[in-house]
């Protein structure tokens, strides 16, 4: 393994267990076994080597979302399943799942704009539901982004809780939360009654 | 009970600072204002710099107050700034309740609490940085604080699921709205929209009510609530 990922993965792993603002580069130097001087041959600061890693979990789950987003099927069925990846991925590594949903905001200005783009992302998906046949002409603008806000900080919750495991179970009531303004109760509440 | 409430002075939430230099003043309300000077330089250089960025001198020279009185009032950075929170969200708080209060319908009470925040923070830019924005930056101390804010809504909401003929929404429904209701407001206050936030008024309204009165029921109460 590379230093530069010994050093990521080290982060990694101490951000799951004591959390980011407990950490320093001496700490995850020890923990990647490399001396301090191979740290700043990769990254510039503890922040940068954060947003290395954030962005690293942002692309895995942005592409396996986008591939569940193009199974066969409307908007809706597109997005059950794009949300359900998503759900998997992060109850896979919940110290992962934490440091990608939480932790980020104590890192600086170098993952404020990564992660506000993984925000627009999910909203552009949930955004489609516009197209559908049934959905009102008249939609708030802001409507995706709110609904894509409110399942980040819903999973982000759920996380800090220790609750990561059980994220597949909660996409009956994201989808529910998604589908109710582009589809009306009905559709919603059927989102709600079905297995995950 | 603090010097200002003694005088009968009503506290605003803009904590704009007095002039410095000397006045004819008693110790407890020099010491007042000096705190209120304060408050308000740490809000005005949070808002310019960011919390990580902004120093104790920084504000001490907005306020133009020394570092020694500085001293007397905050242990340091992330004292004074979690007592701007409290002060800004004490109020907030406050103007929330009263704009509830004067509804008797639930709708109307969430149409009414939303637009007192907006319009809030619309008047007041650079509270709105601190609140939404850079209060996430500081970390475990204001993390309840936050919380406690998000559970005033989520309690508001929450109301909805005793409304007659709503529909009652799933698990964490409420914490998904106060959720998306924050990322909403602290991204149009990122991109400098701050002071436009009550043009997304009805939308925010129309979002928070749609889950318990449906869609279409929700877009009419947020349009006559505009």
């Amino acid at each position: 393994m590379s230093d530069r990922r010994r050093i990521c993965t080290a982060l990694q792993e101490l951000v799951g267990e004591v959390g980011y603002t407990a950490l320093d580069a001496e700490a995850v130097c020890r923990r990647a076994e490399v001396e301090p001087v191979v740290f700043d041959r990769h990254f510039p600061s503890l922040d940068a080597c954060f947003a290395a890693v954030w962005t690293s979990i942002d692309v895995q789950l942005s592409v396996q979302m986008r591939s569940g987003f193009t199974v066969p099927g409307g908007w809706r069925e597109r997005m059950r399943n794009a949300l359900g990846v998503g759900l998997r991925f992060l109850a896979e590594d919940e110290g992962r799942a934490r440091l990608y949903l939480a932790e980020f905001h104590f890192a600086g200005d170098g993952v404020r704009i990564p992660r506000a783009s993984a925000l627009e992302r999910l909203a552009g998906l949930i955004d489609r539901g516009r197209e559908e046949p049934t959905a009102p002409e008249r939609l708030p603008g802001t409507l995706a982004e709110a609904i894509a806000g409110g399942i980040w900080h819903r999973v982000a919750d759920l996380v800090r809780a220790g609750r990561a495991a059980e994220l597949p179970d909660e996409l009956p009531n994201l989808m529910y939360f998604v589908v109710m303004p582009f589809l009306g109760r009905e559709a919603a509440q059927e989102e709600r009654t079905r297995l995950p | 009970m603090s010097a200002g409430e003694e005088s009968g002075e009503e506290r605003t939430p803009q904590l704009r600072p007095l002039r410095g230099g000397r006045h004819r003043l008693s110790p407890e309300v020099v010491a007042f204002n000096q705190r209120e000077r304060l408050l308000a330089a740490a809000a005005a250089s949070v808002a310019e710099r960011g919390y990580n960025q902004v120093t104790v001198a920084r504000i001490t020279e907005a306020a133009q107050v020394s570092r020694r009185t500085f001293y007397e009032h905050f242990a340091g950075k992330e004292e004074i700034f979690l007592a701007t929170y409290d002060v800004v969200d004490g109020h907030l708080s406050a103007l929330m309740a009263e704009a509830a209060a004067a509804e008797q319908d639930w709708a109307d009470q969430v149409a009414a609490t939303f637009r007192t925040i907006l319009g809030f923070f619309a008047g007041q830019p650079n509270l709105g940085r601190v609140y939404f924005v850079e209060a996430t930056a500081v970390g475990e101390p204001t993390a309840s604080r936050r919380a406690a804010s998000a559970d005033r809504i989520i309690e508001l909401l929450r109301r909805g699921r005793e409304v007659p003929g709503g529909r009652e929404p799933g698990e964490g429904i409420e914490e998904a709205l106060a959720g998306g209701i924050f990322t909403l407001i602290s991204r149009r206050i990122v991109s400098g929209e701050t002071e436009q936030l009550e043009r997304f008024a009805p939308g925010l309204i129309e979002f928070a009510l749609s889950p318990y009165l449906g869609p279409d029921e929700a877009r009419r109460r947020a349009s006559a609530a505009a």
